[in-house]
């Protein structure tokens, strides 16, 4: 776990586009909200749908490199299954602490001016489900280069796009919340499963 | 020690038998040196040896899977950071030397990108020889490589498995004298 936590932080910081990319697509989009000067009650939708499309883009390209130069090839030779399942883990930490948390603190500040721990871990939560799902799409779509099989994995958000709008725009918590985090089992387990799986069958 | 035992293993893609019926024992300390013309199923063949792709009639021991460094036709470094980056978010502690040994000392500090195929070819097999695996699984290693290369890189293989190592390649160049072959369809001679 250690070397696949390392290599990816590593690489984090290496590589200028994973820092930059995320926070310039979700801060051109919310500027886009600004500048459209919507409802106030609508300050929420904005940056779920800020994050929803930063999530999108960046989950894109997630496993590509990797795909790409050979390295996913190895590692399901070299040490089977247990390896991919760190490598993922890692890939999702990393982007925990250096994208989802700052998107998420970015955006409750805009919104209220304060930050509240159950909000931003709601947020974290949210983020954390999307990213587990378009990683599928990002698996499912490794060879034919489009985005096309990623918006498959759209249909399946819908449940999860009504309890996000249950906490952030109808302002019902509970029981939401329980659901969405129910949600997140289900995509960090299953979803999680199934793209390994996928990346394996992509690596033959 | 045996590693690998095949036995009259086949395998089809979309339909088309690529190779049928090859059986060999693998055991540490050997050369496997798998020839044969383009399309004859080394690279499948290599696949099946790791358990990347599933075939019946393929026995391996339990402890093998964690001992084995493979390499691909691709190289599985990072085009955008430098070699010695490259080598560092892998974790790899390199044999003292062994850069010099196949000239890739004074690219250390070179963009992956920026190096020819040889050189990235070269730097991959060095991850896979400062690995501390004892099997090598390696896919053309020889190919786009200068002779004095390859010279180094048979000299090094033959040194692994004098420490009781095992190596199992593809190839279809120059013949390794001390190998056990097998053979996939027909080979040009």
């Amino acid at each position: 776990m250690n070397r696949a936590f390392l290599r990816e932080l590593k690489l984090f910081f290496l590589i200028p586009k994973n820092i930059y990319l995320p926070i310039s697509i979700f801060g051109i989009i919310y500027v886009i909200f600004l500048v459209l000067d919507l409802d106030n009650s609508l300050n929420y939708a904005s940056s779920f749908i800020a994050s929803f499309i930063t999530i999108f883009i960046i989950s894109e390209n997630s496993f590509k490199d990797d795909h790409l130069n050979g390295y996913l090839e190895q590692k399901f030779c070299e040490g089977g299954s247990l390896d991919i399942i760190f490598y993922l883990l890692a890939k999702w930490i990393i982007n925990l602490f250096f994208v989802f948390t700052p998107i998420g603190m970015v955006s409750l500040f805009f919104q209220g001016g304060e930050i509240s721990i159950s909000l931003l871990g709601v947020f974290i939560i949210m983020l954390s489900t999307l990213y587990f799902f378009f990683n599928l799409g990002s698996a499912i779509s490794l060879k034919r280069n489009n985005s096309l099989n990623a918006l498959l994995i759209i249909p399946l958000l819908i449940p999860f796009i009504i309890l996000v709008k249950g906490i952030f725009v109808d302002g019902k918590f509970e029981p939401n919340f329980w659901f969405l985090s129910a949600y997140f089992v289900f995509a960090s387990s299953f979803i999680f499963y199934t793209t390994l799986e996928v990346l394996k069958i992509q690596s033959r | 020690m045996n590693l690998y035992s095949l036995n009259k293993i086949s395998h089809q893609i979309d339909g088309k038998l690529v190779f049928s019926e090859i059986s060999e024992v693998i055991n540490s300390g050997e050369i496997i040196e798998i020839r044969g013309i383009n399309g004859s199923g080394k690279t499948t063949l290599l696949k099946i040896i790791t358990g990347l792709i599933a075939c019946k009639g393929i026995g391996s021991k339990d402890y093998v899977a964690d001992q084995i460094s493979y390499l691909g036709h691709k190289n599985g470094f990072v085009e955008e950071i430098t070699l010695r980056q490259n080598f560092e978010i892998l974790n790899i502690q390199i044999e003292k030397g062994l850069l010099s040994r196949l000239g890739l000392k004074e690219l250390k500090n070179q963009k992956f990108f920026n190096l020819s195929y040889g050189e990235k070819r070269k730097a991959a097999l060095i991850r896979v020889i400062s690995s501390g695996k004892n099997i090598w699984i390696v896919d053309e290693p020889f190919a786009g490589l200068d002779s004095e290369s390859i010279g180094e890189l048979k000299e090094i293989m033959l040194n692994h498995i004098g420490k009781g190592g095992t190596v199992i390649l593809t190839n279809h160049q120059d013949k390794i004298d001390t190998s056990k072959k097998i053979v996939l369809g027909k080979e040009n001679e």
